[in-house]
Formats: structure tokens, sequence, C-alpha cells
């Protein structure tokens, strides 16, 4: 395997530690909750959603969290402007540390950082996401908000491969700096089939150059192709197991892993290439994990 | 042995088909330079290149990044092109014409320009209206393009509603009858394009391809 020769940046986002060299930290697990069409949510308009079974979700996810060592962040995905805050507040009130704010427009993203401002939780909140196109009121809406953490997106819709995924970068880290961001995650954008195969690739060299926390979204890449062509339930759970180790053989730090109900094989896939990741490093650079809660350590128990 | 015209033609086809828009554009005036007839070329060459990228698409042997690449070529090799084509008083035979736009309060980009990126990549003319486009600009665009299908494109429970509010005002504007409508966008269902009257529902930029082919059939 290999180490980077650019030093990597490790961030501490309201106590979860994401960054580093192959092998030092364990894989950051981003699951969403209250996406659209979620059976939980009863009214994705008011923000309605059945509590009890969002708190058995959040709950499993912490579960197999603390089993396997990677940490958690939840992705609080939202499609209308006033039910940011209902979920928000839920999301803040169950969960210890960071979570993102996800809306599906601008518009919503705005109302969620307005949201989160107003109630004093702009430490906790990773702003998902930034993109080249993201306008000058949402620029706006962040900085007033005071977010110091977001997720650019490195999307080039003329030329979405590795290539222009990094020509996207120097853009994006110019809005995030107007943006007044100082907690800088790249999600290296999946918008194809085949794409974990060259995100992986782009996730290596953005931290090459950059040295900044990468990962992406490769689950994207598994959903489309289950929706192109049927896949036996079987060869799906392999296909996103496939999918998740890729790019955490390439050095991702974090995995948007879907739906939270994900998480038992999402985790799983991601410990073992942690695992897998952290021995090569510990035997080719003595580069030792940096935390006692490693995969390396728990998952072959 | 192919002649100098074929070859050339060609080399144009191989170009557009692996997305290389620099040589297009260099081969494109070289057509027109030794007087290949630019419609010709136009037809042969970039149309008939994106067409057979477009079939290995839908057989799972080309992926979207060949597509888009291939449709921005074939845009380079065309801006030389039509200019020519014009100046001889001929016009590009393409697939079908398609007005498409994100609705009204959604400025969600992506889908849509993938799925702009794809028909023209599959040889239809696209007018591409942009993010936030209101009913009465979709209505203008019937007016002035006479497109053969209207593509219409929301992210959210909130701006799908759009949609229907956009055939309305067509229907209003006397327009239903011209054109085929048709929409997308994560939010929408079948169900809900039949409920709003459109004339088709496509789940991804795939489906949306395959859709404008059976609908223009």
């Amino acid at each position: 395997m290999f180490k980077f020769s650019r030093e990597q940046k490790i961030l501490d986002i309201a106590g979860v530690k994401i960054g580093g060299q192959p092998g030092q930290l364990p894989t950051v697990m981003i699951g969403s909750i209250f996406y659209h069409k979620h059976k939980i949510v009863i009214d994705e308009k008011t923000g309605e959603f059945n509590e009890k079974k969002a708190e058995e979700l959040l709950m499993k996810e912490k579960e197999i969290s603390e089993k396997t060592g990677n940490p958690r962040i939840v992705d609080v995905c939202c499609s209308w402007p006033q039910a940011f805050g209902k979920m928000i507040d839920f999301i803040a009130r169950k969960v210890d540390g960071p979570f993102c704010i996800d809306g599906a427009t601008a518009e919503v993203r705005i109302a969620g950082a307005k949201y989160v401002r107003e109630v004093g939780l702009s430490d906790r909140v990773i702003y998902n996401s930034i993109t080249p196109h993201t306008r000058e009121d949402e620029i706006t809406a962040i900085r007033d908000a005071k977010i110091k953490s977001a997720i650019l997106l490195t999307l080039n819709t003329r030329n979405p491969t590795i290539t222009g995924r990094i020509q996207v970068m120097d853009e994006l880290l110019a809005i995030a700096q107007k943006a007044g961001i100082e907690n800088i995650l790249v999600d290296v954008c999946v918008i194809d089939i085949p794409d974990p195969g060259p995100i992986s690739k782009t996730i290596y060299l953005v931290k090459e150059k950059y040295g900044l926390p990468t990962g992406a979204g490769v689950h994207n890449a598994v959903v489309m192709w289950k929706k192109k062509r049927a896949l036996t339930p079987e060869n799906y759970m392999l296909a996103e197991g496939v999918a998740n180790a890729i790019p955490i053989a390439l050095g991702a730090n974090f995995i948007l892993y879907g739906p939270i109900e994900y998480a038992p094989t999402a985790y799983f896939s991601c410990a073992l290439a942690d695992a897998y990741v952290a021995y090569n490093a510990r035997q080719e650079y003595g580069i030792k994990p940096l935390t006692n809660n490693h995969p390396l350590y728990r998952i072959f128990k | 042995m192919l002649s100098g015209k074929e070859e050339l033609l060609n080399k144009l086809k191989e170009a557009a088909v692996n997305g290389d828009a620099d040589e297009v554009t260099k081969l494109s005036k070289k057509v027109i330079e030794i007087g290949i007839d630019p419609l010709e070329a136009v037809e042969k060459a970039l149309i008939t290149g994106v067409l057979e990228l477009g079939e290995k698409w839908i057989n799972g042997e080309a992926f979207i990044v060949d597509m888009i690449a291939a449709a921005e070529a074939m845009k380079a090799g065309l801006s030389i092109l039509k200019e020519e084509i014009v100046k001889r008083g001929g016009s590009i035979k393409y697939r079908g014409k398609i007005v498409i736009g994100t609705v009204e309060g959604d400025i969600h980009d992506i889908g849509k320009s993938i799925v702009a990126s794809l028909l023209e990549a599959a040889g239809y003319e696209v007018i591409d209206l942009g993010v936030d486009v209101p009913a009465q600009k979709f209505i203008e665009a019937i007016k002035q393009y006479n497109p053969d299908i209207i593509g219409m494109s929301a992210l959210m429970t909130t701006t799908m509603l759009k949609q229907r509010e956009i055939i309305e005002a067509i229907k209003q504007a006397n327009l239903r009858d011209k054109v085929k409508i048709i929409v997308g966008g994560a939010p929408t269902t079948e169900d809900w394009a039949k409920e709003i009257g459109a004339d088709g529902w496509a789940p991804d930029a795939a489906s949306a391809v395959e859709l404008v082919k059976k609908l223009l059939k």
C-alpha cells in the first residue's frame, strides 16, 4: 500500500477525529436519516417523524459504531425548510458530537443554517454541501451562521472525470473560505455506476495535493446499478462492501454509506478495510493507529 | 482503400466517440478547408458516432462520462460546421428537438444537465433553459423553438408541484397539443406524471433518453 508524501490534516469536529495517513484513524461513517421517502418520516413537509423508530435506528448505529470503532456522523436530510428545525433538534438531543445538515436545495440548507445559529448548534454542524454552483445567498447564510465545518463536493457536470473533479478543488476552497469554513471535508462526488474506481483515485490525488480529509458516497453508485440491473440481495450487499472498501484502500477518511438502516453491513465492510489498511501501514511504515478503538484491534476479536 | 474524405470523416467520428473535443475541432476545420460537405460531416461522423456510443451506453459498454465527453466534443464540432452549413443554405437533421429545464424555485442543475448532455450525445437537439425556469419561459420556448418534447426537472417535493402548474399554463396557452411533456427528478413518480397529465416520466438520466426515443418513434 502507501502513505501520502504530503502531511495529512487531522480535524477534530465536535469530538470526532477525521483525516490523517492510511492506518492512523478509523473511517468515519456518515449515514443518512430522514432522507426522501424514509419510512420513519410521517410528513416531510412538517418534519413529523416516528421518534421511537428514529431513536431505535440511532441506538443501533451507535452500538455498531462502538463495536467496530468507526466514529459516526449522522447526515440529517430534509426537503422542506420548515421541517428542518424539528429534525435538527431531535438529532442534536439524541446524538453526541457532530452531525451534517443536508438539505435537498439551497433554500432548505439555508433554513437549516439559520436554525442552527438561532439555537446555538453551529459548532456541531457540518454543512453538506458546498459545490461550485453554491450561490452568494447560501455562502452568506453559512458565514452568518458561523458554521465552521463543511463538505465540499467536487461536482463537475461538464467533466465528471478524475481530472474534472480535481479541477474544481481550488474554486471550492475559495468558496469555503468566503463562507468562513475552517474544517474542510472533501466529497469526490459519485455520479455513475462504475465511479467507485475513479473516485477512489481522486481521493488519493486530493489527499496527496491538499492533505485534506476526503471521502465519498459510493453507496449511490451501487443504488444506481441496482435500479438499472436487478442484483440479488446477496450480490447487492457484496457490491456495497466492495464499493466501500476500495476508496478506503486508496486513503478515504469517511464514507457516506447511505440510509442509516445499512449500518450493520456498511460498518462491517469499512471496519475490515480499515483493519487491513492499518495492518499494512504498521508493517510497511511503522504507522500505528492513533486510537485503541481502531477496527484493527476490534474486528478480529 | 478509403478515400481522403472517408478517412477524414472516420477520424472525425472516432474523435467524437472518444470525446476528444480538441481533435474534433481540428478535424472539423479541416473538413471545411478541403471542401467536404459540412452537413455530411455532421451526419456521417458526429451524429453517427454519438449514436453508436449511445447504443454502447444502453448495453452497459459506455458510461455517463463517455456520453458527456462525446456531447462536448460534438458541440465543439457543431460550432464550426453549423456556420458553414447555414452559409450553404442547409440545416442539420437531428432525431428530435428537446427543450429542457429545472422548474421555477428549484436551482438543482446536476440531473438536468446530465440528461441534456446524454440527449445531445444521443443525437437530439437540446435547448437547455437552465434552472429556476418559470412557466412563461417554457411557453416562450415552445413558441420560439417548436420542440418535440419539453422536459421538466424538479428535485424537491415543493417544486415538483410547479410541474403541474407549468403543464396547466401550457394548456392555457393552447400549446399542449404541440408538444409532448416529460418530467423527472428525485421526488417524482410515474403516478405523479400521470396525475399531472405528462406524457412520460423517467427515474434517471438513462431512462430519460429511452423515454424520448420511445415518444418520438
